[in-house]
């Protein structure tokens, strides 16, 4: 048997003499071998599904028979479908309480956290990003037994407060939702409180000291000085959450399956039950093209107003 | 002054305190659950701290469930798409980072642009691919969609844009050919970095939901999001037992987490502060 050393002798002497290395790397060469499996893949696995599903949009399909041209069929039928409408409301009003609480207690949170006045800032920052590590399937089991309707921990609490503590949290079609907001906004906080942190800390010390010397109070520091120097991380903050809130499934999906009767629906479960419970292909692959428009509208109108 | 600086400390803690009291509860209330009963769980009267613990649930999670098959699918299939995505991403950020190529900025500008599109947009042409390759319920039906991160391509660009090209010049006059830069004085230098991304990847593997419902469908292959999800639809409903299952599967995250912290915060946020 040859040894290792005999292996690598080898190995040596042909890499050398034949000079492969060279000749396959060289700096011509090269990029192209060193992007071609990634971008191979994205190809395969990205692009031309997105493609895939923007021409499936347009047609009618059970993935099994003939593929029907509709042209704008499906769209059309979109904005008459009760069930969409009712989807597309609720991830829409979710999305914008979602960043609105969101970005607040992500802002006060990163100011308190910040502060020099904190003791034990770094076990709290601790704290507040574990949430981030427990996966939204698991979270929303979580809030499965918090938010039980009877002796649910929640429930408790405010019955031990003397609040009244029979809350149906995700059986009232007007709660429903919110819990589930509550509930993404639990996991979300200490993520985001993050980039604040990291804003904050790249402000220049001095800049806030000018503002100190030539009379501002707090107030006013935070909002001439600190907050618009905080604007590229709120744009972010936004822009990233965003996307997230507006695919909501994982949540409404465990918790409620989308109900009661649609209340806690979303666009995401919409296409799941119609691509896969339903089969019907086209008409799914059209509701993610008016889901993907959505969101990049909202992200317009964003970089519109931010920009002054 | 001193005695209202004081007060304002005090202040200061309660406030952030009583803020993480609520961001700990709901793991707290996890871990507590997993060693109680179903009447203990949905108790009549609030019952905050454990007088009792059982094991019981943990000895069922594995007795009448797949729940160890369930991690350990979780586990190949995050790994794979960790090592996969770091070495696809490795190389074309590099790329990106520091050649001139032909339509290099059109490639780029494509990655980006695409990062935009929602992912549940390729998800129906995704499973008709998987269906056509006879690949539903086998590990590469998550590991090939998820290896390929346009976003880790983008972190390891920022990182490798960073390291001087005297180093890699040097390193040519040295006799390098570029795949051995790569290996010999890139990856050293970003090992680092490597962690930040690979934790990233890792992450998005570790918790997704949507993809593994659709492309493991069978009892054997399932992840554990959805092997645990799936008991919840069971004719009595098992929540300690759940919880169990949740608890064990969030653990290794904590810990990882809690030795990596930095790597972590670094993996989950840098690349959009950069951007």
């Amino acid at each position: 048997m040859p040894s290792i050393e005999g292996i690598q002798y080898t190995y040596q002497i042909i890499y050398h003499k034949t000079k492969v290395g060279e000749k396959l790397f060289d700096k011509k060469k090269s990029p192209y071998f060193f992007i071609a499996p990634f971008f191979i893949m994205f190809v395969v696995f990205w692009i031309w599904p997105i493609a895939q599903s923007f021409i499936w949009s347009f047609s009618k399909w059970d993935g099994i028979s003939e593929k029907k041209f509709v042209g704008f069929g499906n769209y059309i039928s979109l904005f008459n479908d009760n069930d969409f409408l009712i989807s597309l409301k609720n991830v829409i009003l979710a999305a914008i309480v979602y960043v609105v609480i969101l970005l607040a207690i992500a802002l006060l949170l990163g100011f308190l956290l910040n502060s020099a006045m904190l003791k034990g800032r770094a076990f709290f920052r601790t704290s507040f990003f574990i949430p981030v590590t427990v996966s939204l399937p698991v979270v929303s089991l979580i809030f499965c037994i918090i938010y039980a309707p009877h002796n649910g921990v929640l429930n408790n609490i405010l019955s031990f407060l003397g609040m009244p503590g029979s809350i149906k949290w995700l059986t009232n079609p007007k709660i429903a939702l919110w819990s589930i907001v509550g509930l993404r906004l639990w996991r979300a906080v200490g993520y985001y409180t993050i980039f604040v942190i990291a804003g904050l800390q790249a402000i220049p010390k001095s800049t806030i000291e000018a503002g100190h010397i030539d009379g501002a109070n707090t107030w006013q520091v935070v909002r001439y000085i600190v907050l618009p120097q905080l604007k590229p991380i709120i744009v972010y903050v936004i822009i990233a959450s965003s996307i997230w809130a507006f695919q909501l499934f994982e949540e409404p999906w465990i918790l409620n399956q989308g109900g009661p009767v649609n209340a806690t629906s979303t666009v995401a479960i919409f296409i799941y039950r119609n691509a896969f419970q339903f089969f019907k292909l086209g008409y799914a692959s059209a509701s993610a093209y008016v889901l993907t428009m959505v969101i990049m509208i909202f992200a317009i109108i964003n970089f519109r107003i931010m920009k002054d | 002054m001193n005695s209202r600086y004081m007060t304002n400390k005090i202040i200061l803690f309660f406030i952030v305190g009583t803020m993480a009291l609520i961001a700990l509860f709901p793991f707290y209330w996890m871990i507590v659950s997993s060693f109680r009963t179903n009447p203990e769980i949905f108790s009549t009267k609030l019952n905050l701290i454990p007088k009792s613990f059982i094991f019981k649930n943990y000895i069922d999670l594995f007795k009448t469930t797949n729940f160890s098959r369930w991690i350990l699918n979780s586990i190949i299939v995050s790994v794979a798409t960790t090592a996969l995505g770091l070495f696809f991403s490795t190389f074309a950020g590099y790329a990106f980072a520091k050649y001139n190529f032909f339509a290099k900025n059109i490639l780029f500008v494509i990655v980006l642009l695409m990062m935009a599109v929602p992912r549940i947009v390729t998800i129906i042409p995704i499973f008709k691919l998987m269906a056509n390759l006879g690949l539903i319920n086998t590990y590469w039906a998550l590991i090939l969609p998820f290896a390929i991160n346009p976003f880790a391509v983008f972190l390891m660009r920022q990182y490798i844009k960073n390291i001087p090209d005297d180093l890699l010049d040097s390193a040519r006059i040295d006799g390098c050919n570029e795949l051995q830069i790569v290996i010999r004085i890139i990856m050293p230098i970003i090992k680092p970095s490597l962690g930040a991304a690979g934790i990233f990847i890792l992450m998005m593997s570790w918790n997704d939901y949507l993809f593994p419902l659709i492309l493991m469908t069978s009892k054997d292959m399932m992840l554990f999001p959805v092997g645990l999800a799936s008991l919840k639809t069971l004719y009595v409903v098992e929540y300690g037992m759940i919880m169990a299952g949740s608890f064990l599967s969030t653990l290794p995250l904590i810990i990882a987490f809690l030795l990596l912290q930095k790597q972590f915060i670094a993996g989950l946020t840098e690349g959009a502060i950069k951007a």
